[in-house]
């Protein structure tokens, strides 16, 4: 096969059938997450909201056909932003118990959403797939593997799992704090704000409080960037000073470069999912190679 | 000497913005009178200035990595 038609030998229905079915049940508990959310948002966000029927499925498909792309943090933030729109609404039935978990239920599901994406990405280099991969060669291959190996990945699969469990925890009750912030009519001066300061009370609490919080983000991001970047090689400095001089000075060679690494990129991963699928074979193969050279 | 100058206009445009930064919130602080309008394109261009002078930081950074490098 000559190298013009190279990148057509992976089809549609090849990498359908070159894909990991792991993979495959990821993306489709990935679809119903989703879809999930959309239904979580649509009865709930929307409840009791004086808002027009268009601008609410407007958002609704913001929210709901980006989580693919979007992380975690975005999605809060628009979040927030319904939220200044949507706050003088009818409290429902669950009265404050019900808006904790609603605020719990909702970070917690962009956190599974952001997650899944995450696991999706870098499938290939997760400690649970490894630890998976391990016990199916030990099965294979006895005699190969030690024990020590496979309790280094149980702990790695461990830490694996356990990290994001925390993180969520933090961030609901980080998201739990914020939102106690944000009273549900009044001032912390007791004043009615709507009125006289032509702003509604929460909005401007949310405001403020992100604000305070983006400055803080700012300060931290600045000084870890700062002492990250004086660690740089000299060769990862090289690459990244050819690279901004060909973003100032050759607009037309980036985009030639970074189409050309795409394409790469793309190949990389299919041949990465079609060696995957064939790990075991391989191995066997391998140990009836000739290792003359 | 020139990568100390341009190190050192990053560091001022990171202080500006700061300081546009604090200016914003500023704007908002007062609940009598929140010009959150006002506050929005401050902080816009407090990120256009952060964003330069980020940049201008980390090429004078990799730059001087580089040049120590060249030097030995």
């Amino acid at each position: 096969m000559s190298s013009s038609t190279r990148p057509k030998q992976f089809s549609f229905s090849d990498r359908i059938t070159a894909a990991n079915p792991e993979v495959q049940v990821m993306k489709a508990a990935n679809l119903l997450l989703i879809m999930f959310c959309g239904w979580f948002f649509l009865t709930f966000l929307y409840s009791g909201a004086v808002l027009n029927l268009s601008l609410k499925f407007f958002f609704l498909a913001i929210l709901v056909l980006t989580l693919r792309r979007w992380t975690g943090a975005l999605l809060m933030a628009l979040l927030q932003i319904h939220l200044f729109f949507l706050e003088p609404r009818v409290v429902g039935s669950g009265g404050a118990g019900g808006e904790v978990v609603w605020v719990v239920a909702t970070v917690l599901l962009i956190m599974a959403v952001s997650r899944f994406r995450t696991l999706q990405e870098k499938d290939e280099h997760s400690t649970v797939r490894r630890l998976l991969s391990s016990l199916n060669a030990r099965t294979v291959n006895t005699h190969e593997r030690d024990a020590s190996a496979l309790s280094r990945h149980s702990f790695a699969a461990f830490v694996t799992v356990g990290r994001p469990v925390l993180l969520l925890i933090a961030c609901a009750v980080l998201a739990l704090d914020l939102m106690s912030l944000v009273p549900p009519d009044r001032t912390i001066t007791g004043l009615n704000t709507i009125r006289e300061f032509r702003l509604r009370p929460s909005g401007y609490r949310v405001i403020m409080s992100g604000l305070l919080l983006f400055s803080a983000f700012i300060l931290g991001w600045l000084v870890i960037n700062e002492v990250v970047w004086r660690r740089l090689s000299p060769s990862q400095a090289g690459i990244y000073l050819r690279s901004v001089s060909v973003k100032w000075l050759h607009r037309d060679l980036r985009m030639l470069t970074k189409r050309r690494l795409k394409m790469r990129r793309r190949t990389a991963r299919h041949t990465e999912h079609s060696s995957t699928t064939t790990i075991p074979n391989d191995r066997a193969e391998t140990k009836h190679v000739p290792t003359d050279s | 000497m020139f990568l100390l100058i341009r190190e050192t206009a990053g560091w001022l445009l990171v202080l500006a913005s700061l300081y546009l930064v604090r200016m914003g919130i500023g704007y908002v602080s007062n609940p009598d009178e929140a010009r959150v309008v006002e506050a929005a394109v401050v902080m816009f261009a407090a990120m256009g200035l952060l964003r330069a002078g980020i940049l201008l930081v980390r090429i004078s950074t990799a730059a001087r990595i580089c040049h120590r490098e060249q030097q030995q």
